[in-house]
C-alpha cells in the first residue's frame, strides 16, 4: 500500500483537478489544439511502437539465433542506445542536420537551397528519433525470451524444412508475443510522457500541451484535466501490459545450448554488420562522437560536472533502491489479492505521466505537510525540495520498472524450493530472507539497473523537487539547451550518457 | 536487503532536514547568469544569497502553495509576465522604496511597487547583412508583407518572449490588426518556427532565411564569439512606438523570512556600479539610466524602446497565446 502512495496521490490530484472546471480554457483547446495534439500524441505512439518493435525483434533475433564474426560486440552494442536520453539524441541530430547546422548551411551555399534534405522535425523524424531511442527496451526484453527458448523453437520449425526466415516468423514469433507485448507497452507510454524530445522537434503532443496550457495560459487545472487524458491514454493500453505478464514460463531452459543455431555465411555477416551499424550508429555512436567533440570545446568547465555527476548517481541509485522495494511489494500483494492487483495497475499508470504534472502533483502535497507542520511548531523541514521529494517522484513515476522486474523474477520462483524450506522448519522471514530473494537477485538487479539509468535520464521531477543549489547532470543539460547554449550541454549530457552505458552493459552481462 | 533499506532511508531523511538560510531568491534566471553578481554582493555585504532556480511557473506556484510558509525572499523573473502574475495572485509584497523608484522607470515596474526590472531586454529584428538592406526594414507588422515570403524565421510561440512580443503589440494595435501581423508572419515563414533564438540566428547566418526576431543578447552573445559573422541588429518601430522590450525583474515575497534583506539585494542590484556590471555580463541593457550598456550593445546603434507599461504584457500574455494558437504559430 505504502509502495503505491506517491503514484495514488498523484492521480488524486489529478482527479481532483476536475473539481475546478475551466470552460474558458477547454472551449480554445478544443476549437484549435486538441485533435492535433491527440492526433500527433497517438501518431507518435503507435508509430514509435511500430518502430522499436520491428527494430528490437530483429536486433534480438540477430545476436541470439545466428552467429557471425562480431556477434559478441553487436549485443553490446545494440543496447548501448538505453543510455542515450531521448532529448539528448534529438538535439544532437537537430544541431547536426536540420535548420541552422553546417550541413544545411553548406547544401544552401553549392545548390542553393536546403529544401531538398530531409527534415527532423516532423512526425516521421520524431517516430524514428523515438523508436532509435526506445528500441533498446524491446530487444532486452525479446532477448531474454530468446535466450531461454528462441534457439529450440528455431530448430523445430527449421528441421521441418523452413528457411530461416519463415522459421522465425513461424516458429519462433508467436512464442514472443508476450515479451513484444510488454516491450511494446513500455515504448509505448514512453512516447506518451515524452516532452523533452518533441518539444525540440517542435511536434505538438498531449504532453506538450499541458505545458502551453499551464504556462502559456496560465491555467494549470486545465493543465493537469489534459494530463488526466494522457493517464486514459495509458490505461487503454492495460490489455497490451496484461499480455505481456502472459505464461509464466520463463524457467530457466537447464540445458541451455552454447551453439546458436544459424551460421552465417561471409556475406551475410557483413550484411548484419551493416545493418547493425545502420542503426546503432545513428541511434548512439555518431551523436556520442558530436557530444565528445563539443564538450572538447569547453574542457575548462569539466571539473565543475563533479559534484552533478555524483549528484546524479546518488540520486539514481537511491531511486532505483526504493523502486525495486516497491516494484517488490506490488508485485507480491498483485498475487494476493485483487486489491494488490489494481494498487500495482495505479502505480504503473505513473509511468504514462509527464514529469512535470506528477512533480507539481507532489509538490502540492508536500508543501501542505511542511506548512502543517510549521503549523505545530515543527519549522526548518523542507520536505518539497529534498531528495526524499525527488525519491518520491520518481518512485511515482518509475514503479512499473520495478513490479515488472520484480514479477519476471517472482514468476520464475519455484514453489518446490519454498516449500523444501518450510519442511526443514525455516520460518518466513528467514525463507523470504535466505531462500526468495537470493532467487529473485538476479531479475531484481536488472530492475535496479534498468530503474537506475531511467532515473538518471530523468528532468522534470528532478528540476522541481531538488533541493537549493543541487544540480544533476539532467538539469545541467537542461540549463545549457534552454539558453541555447547547446555545445555547454555536451559535456554534461556525455557523462550522464557515460552514467547510463554501465548499467546498461551490465543489464547486458547479467541476461547472458 | 534490511541492511540497504536502513541506509536508504538515513540518506533521505537526513537529506530533508536543512540549514539556516539568508538572502533565499526564486529564480527564473540561470545560475551562470546571476552567480557572478550575486557572488559581488556576498563580498561587498557578508551576506549569503541562496538560489533555487526553476521556471516561472513553477515557482508562482510554488509560491502559492508555501504560503506563509515560503522559504523564499525574492522573486526574480525572466520576463513581466511571470511578475505580474505572481502580484495578481497576492504572491509579491509591495515596496514602498525611494531608491527604487528613482532607479527604475516607472513603466519598467510595477505600480504598486510589488515588482521591479533589473535589465531590459530588447526583442529585435535580426537579419542578414549580406541578404537584406536596413532601409528594407521598418516595423513589426512590415515583415508580414509578401517580400518577406519564405524568408522570415521566428522562434516557436511556446517561448514566453514571443508571447510578451504579441502581448504588447495587441495593447497598442488591437487584437484583430495583431492577429493579421501574425497570420501575416505565418505565411511568410521559411521553416517551422525554431526552438530558440540561437537557432534562428544560425538559419539566417546559414542561408535558409533573411530575417527574424531574437532577443539582442543572443547577437550579441553571438557577436562575441563571432565578431565576423554577418548579421546585425535592426531596431523595429523607431519611427512609432519603439522596439518592444521586456524586463528581468524581481519582487518581494508577502511572505518572506528576510524582507529587509531582499529589499537591500533589489536596491543594491539596481544600483548604477551593478547595473554596469550586469550589462557587461549579460549583455542586456541596464534599468538605471545613470549606467552605461555594454559597448557591444551601444554597437547596434541608438535604440528607442518601447515606453509601454510592462504590466500589459502580464494581463494580455493569455490572449497573446490564445491569437498565436488561432493564427496557427505553433
Amino acid at each position: 500500500m505504502l509502495a503505491a502512495t506517491p503514484a495514488l496521490l498523484a492521480l488524486v490530484s489529478l482527479c481532483w483537478s476536475w473539481a475546478s472546471p475551466d470552460p474558458q480554457t477547454w472551449d480554445h483547446l478544443r476549437q484549435h489544439l486538441l485533435l492535433g495534439a491527440l492526433g500527433n500524441s497517438l501518431l507518435l505512439m503507435l508509430g514509435s511502437a511500430l518502430g522499436a518493435a520491428v527494430l528490437g525483434t530483429a536486433a534480438a533475433a540477430l545476436v541470439c539465433l545466428c552467429e557471425f564474426r562480431g556477434r559478441r560486440v553487436v549485443e553490446i552494442l545494440l543496447v548501448m542506445p538505453l543510455a542515450m536520453p531521448a532529448y539528448v539524441l534529438a538535439y544532437v541530430w537537430l544541431a547536426s542536420v536540420d535548420v541552422g547546422s553546417p550541413l544545411r548551411a553548406f547544401a544552401i551555399q553549392t545548390t542553393g537551397s536546403a529544401a531538398w534534405l530531409p527534415s527532423l522535425r516532423t512526425p516521421l523524424g520524431a517516430i524514428a528519433l523515438l523508436s532509435m531511442a526506445n528500441y533498446a527496451y524491446v530487444y532486452l526484453l525479446v532477448r531474454a525470451r530468446l535466450h531461454t527458448q528462441g534457439s529450440n523453437l528455431f530448430e523445430a520449425a527449421r528441421s521441418q524444412g523452413l528457411s530461416p526466415l519463415l522459421a522465425f516468423v513461424r516458429g519462433v514469433l508467436p512464442a514472443l508475443r508476450p515479451a513484444l507485448a510488454a516491450g511494446v507497452a513500455l515504448v509505448m507510454l514512453e512516447s506518451l510522457a515524452e516532452f523533452g524530445a518533441v518539444s525540440v522537434l517542435g511536434i505538438d503532443t498531449l504532453s506538450v500541451l499541458v505545458y502551453r496550457t499551464w504556462y502559456g495560459l496560465h491555467a494549470l487545472p486545465a493543465a493537469t484535466q489534459l494530463a488526466s487524458l494522457l493517464l486514459l491514454l495509458a490505461l487503454l493500453l492495460a490489455p497490451l501490459e496484461r499480455a505481456g505478464r502472459g505464461r509464466a514460463d520463463a524457467r530457466e531452459n537447464a540445458q541451455r545450448s552454447a551453439l546458436r543455431p544459424l551460421l552465417l555465411g561471409p556475406a551475410a555477416s557483413a550484411a548484419v554488420l551493416l545493418l547493425v551499424a545502420l542503426l546503432v550508429l545513428p541511434a548512439f555512436v555518431l551523436p556520442a562522437l558530436r557530444l565528445a567533440g563539443w564538450a572538447l570545446q569547453t574542457r575548462a568547465e569539466w571539473p565543475r560536472l563533479f559534484a552533478p555527476m555524483l549528484a546524479t548517481a546518488w540520486v539514481a541509485g537511491a531511486a532505483a533502491l526504493a523502486i525495486l522495494a516497491a516494484g517488490l511489494a506490488l508485485a507480491a500483494a498483485a498475487r494476493l489479492d485483487r486489491i494488490g492487483r489494481s494498487l500495482r495497475q495505479i502505480a504503473g499508470l505513473g509511468y504514462a505521466v509527464p514529469g512535470v504534472v506528477l512533480a507539481v502533483a507532489l509538490m502540492f502535497v508536500l508543501v501542505a505537510t511542511e506548512r502543517a507542520l510549521a503549523a505545530h511548531g515543527i519549522v526548518g523541514v523542507a520536505l518539497s525540495s529534498s531528495l526524499l521529494a525527488i525519491a518520491l517522484g520518481l518512485l511515482a513515476r518509475f514503479v512499473r520498472v520495478g513490479v515488472a522486474a520484480a514479477d519476471s523474477g517472482i514468476s520464475a520462483l519455484r514453489p518446490a524450493l519454498d516449500e523444501a524450506a518450510r519442511s526443514l522448519g525455516a520460518s518466513r522471514p528467514r525463507r523470504i530472507l535466505r531462500v526468495q530473494l537470493p532467487l529473485l537477485r538476479p531479475a531484481l538487479t536488472g530492475g535496479f539497473l534498468l530503474a537506475f539509468v531511467e532515473c538518471a535520464k530523468e528532468l522534470p521531477i528532478t528540476l522541481m523537487l531538488r533541493p537549493f543549489g543541487f544540480d544533476t547532470l539532467a538539469v545541467k543539460v537542461y540549463n545549457a539547451t534552454s539558453e541555447g547554449l547547446w555545445q555547454q550541454a555536451a559535456a554534461p549530457a556525455l557523462l550522464l550518457c557515460l552514467l547510463g552505458l554501465l548499467p546498461a552493459i551490465a543489464l547486458l552481462r547479467r541476461t547472458r | 536487503m534490511l541492511r540497504l533499506l536502513t541506509l536508504l532511508i538515513c540518506l533521505l531523511a537526513g537529506a530533508a532536514l536543512r540549514a539556516a538560510e539568508p538572502v533565499v531568491i526564486y529564480s527564473a534566471q540561470k545560475e551562470p547568469s546571476l552567480r557572478p553578481i550575486l557572488d559581488r554582493y556576498t563580498a561587498q555585504t557578508g551576506v549569503e544569497v541562496q538560489l533555487l532556480v526553476d521556471q516561472g511557473p513553477v515557482l508562482i506556484e510554488r509560491l502559492a502553495a508555501e504560503g506563509d510558509n515560503t522559504r523564499a525572499d525574492l522573486l526574480l523573473t525572466v520576463d513581466a509576465g511571470n511578475l505580474w502574475q505572481a502580484a495578481q495572485r497576492g504572491l509579491l509584497a509591495k515596496l514602498d522604496s525611494d531608491l527604487l523608484q528613482a532607479r527604475v522607470p516607472a513603466n519598467l515596474r510595477d505600480a504598486d511597487g510589488r515588482w521591479f526590472g533589473i535589465s531590459t531586454r530588447v526583442r529585435a529584428i535580426v537579419y542578414s547583412t549580406a541578404r537584406v538592406k536596413p532601409e528594407q526594414l521598418s516595423t513589426y507588422a512590415a515583415l508580414a508583407d509578401p517580400q518577406w515570403k519564405g524568408r522570415l524565421c521566428l522562434r516557436t510561440s511556446k517561448n514566453v518572449y514571443n508571447q510578451s512580443l504579441v502581448a504588447t503589440l495587441i495593447a497598442r494595435m488591437g487584437v484583430a490588426p495583431a492577429e493579421a501581423m501574425v497570420r501575416g508572419w505565418i505565411a511568410n515563414l521559411a521553416t517551422a518556427p525554431l526552438s530558440d533564438d540561437t537557432l534562428t540566428a544560425q538559419a539566417i547566418a546559414g542561408g535558409e532565411c533573411d530575417v527574424g526576431l531574437v532577443n539582442m543578447y543572443y547577437l550579441a552573445r553571438l557577436k562575441r564569439a563571432q565578431p565576423d559573422v554577418a548579421l546585425t541588429m535592426f531596431w523595429p518601430d523607431q519611427a512609432g512606438d519603439g522596439a518592444h522590450q521586456n524586463i528581468c525583474g524581481a519582487g518581494v515575497a508577502l511572505h518572506a523570512r528576510n524582507p529587509g534583506g531582499a529589499q537591500a539585494l533589489l536596491e543594491w542590484l539596481t544600483e548604477a556600479a551593478t547595473q554596469r556590471a550586469i550589462s557587461q555580463l549579460n549583455l542586456e541593457y541596464p534599468v538605471n539610466v545613470e549606467a552605461p550598456a555594454d559597448p557591444l550593445l551601444l554597437a547596434f546603434g541608438p535604440l528607442k524602446a518601447d515606453t509601454i507599461d510592462l504590466s500589459e504584457a502580464g494581463r494580455l500574455q493569455p490572449d497573446a497565446v490564445r491569437l498565436m494558437d488561432r493564427a496557427g504559430w505553433r
